[in-house]
């Protein structure tokens, strides 16, 4: 009688981490590869400018390379990746400002002056958020960053921050309210 | 949920909820409610409003060279740090770190003896001197030699 050992196919960055873990500097590059522009558009929306957000990428990623041995489950890996990038992002002493790397995007359809009045002011409300969104406290800022453009569930944030759930529900909750009261004192939503 | 629980939700609610329970609840008070409604559509445009803001895409020749970048500050920080490793920082700093663990030993104390600072070795001498004096004295010791030392 023979008994089959069936496997649970392991996810691709759980293989790529076994190889790494092995000797095989080239598995490490395909998570490079893999999980650059995630890292590093995490780090632009906290730091606000491509240099510090390049540094801070590549930073991040070194501490991987150095720490991934001691990472107990490894399907966590995105989760740990992202605490690691957060660290070194709240890490960094210089305001957090969005500069000129985040630009609106709207597309023009209609030639109409009202659609031109609605979308000035579509720009300018975008404008005003992006404004608002700089003078939020690190943490909520982090919080609402994770939220609206990882589009993270709050128990991941949690795990990266370092938080407890309600922590991170309460922070996302008081960065809209202060953005949306921030926003109300110029425009009618 | 009354209103206030529903509002401290809407946020949640706004930018997609995973609780489906509380997606219903929201759902169904919103139906009846036109404050709560207002509050509603108010973080939702705030929430479109920052959501369309785009992150400025570096390019294709950054993310070409983001690898390369990366291994050469990764091999810089290496060299550093096996620099630190290699046998000639090592012992350096183990000399150090001894001498700053002995030198307390090394140094001469100072031995005040009738009023007057002398050394160690003097200190020994006298002791002797005055132990065996009558003996040692008139051998060993000049008067001139016994006057400057005590």
């Amino acid at each position: 009688m023979y008994c089959l050992i069936v496997r649970k196919p392991m996810s691709e960055d759980i293989q790529l981490i076994e190889e790494f873990l092995r000797g095989n500097e080239s598995a490490f590059n395909k998570l490079v590869v893999k999980y650059s522009k995630k890292v590093y558009f995490l780090a632009l929306r906290l730091l606000g400018e491509h240099y510090d957000a390049e540094e801070a990428s590549q930073e991040a990623f070194i501490k991987v390379h150095k720490s991934l041995k001691g990472l107990k489950e490894k399907k966590y890996f995105f989760t740990w990746l992202y605490r690691i990038t957060y660290n070194v992002c709240m890490s960094q002493k210089k305001n957090v400002k969005y500069s000129e790397s985040l630009e609106t995007a709207a597309e023009v359809q209609d030639q109409k002056a009202e659609y031109y009045m609605e979308k000035m002011k579509q720009d300018q409300l975008k404008e005003h958020v992006k404004v608002l969104m700089e003078e939020l406290p690190k943490q909520q800022k982090a919080v609402f960053v994770m939220r609206i453009y990882e589009n993270m569930k709050f128990e991941e944030i949690s795990e990266v921050m370092g938080l407890s759930t309600g922590g991170v529900k309460s922070s996302f909750f008081n960065a809209v309210q202060k953005i949306k009261c921030g926003v109300k004192e110029k425009y009618e939503l | 949920m009354n209103c206030k629980e529903i509002r401290n939700n809407l946020a949640e609610y706004a930018s997609g909820t995973e609780n489906n329970v509380l997606a219903s609840e929201v759902a169904a008070h919103l139906k009846n409610c036109k404050e709560c409604t207002k509050e509603y559509n108010e973080i939702l445009a705030v929430l479109k409003a920052a959501g369309s803001l785009k992150a400025e895409d570096p390019g294709d020749a950054f993310w070409s060279g983001y690898l390369p970048a990366f291994r050469k500050k990764m091999e810089r920080k290496i060299g550093f740090f096996e620099f630190l490793s290699t046998p000639v920082p090592v012992v350096a700093l183990s000399l150090i770190a001894v001498a700053l663990l002995v030198s307390p030993v090394l140094i001469n104390t100072e031995i005040h003896k009738k009023g007057k600072v002398v050394s160690a070795e003097q200190a020994a001498l006298l002791l002797e001197i005055e132990q065996h004096y009558d003996e040692y004295a008139a051998i060993l010791y000049d008067e001139e030699t016994l006057k400057s030392i005590r």
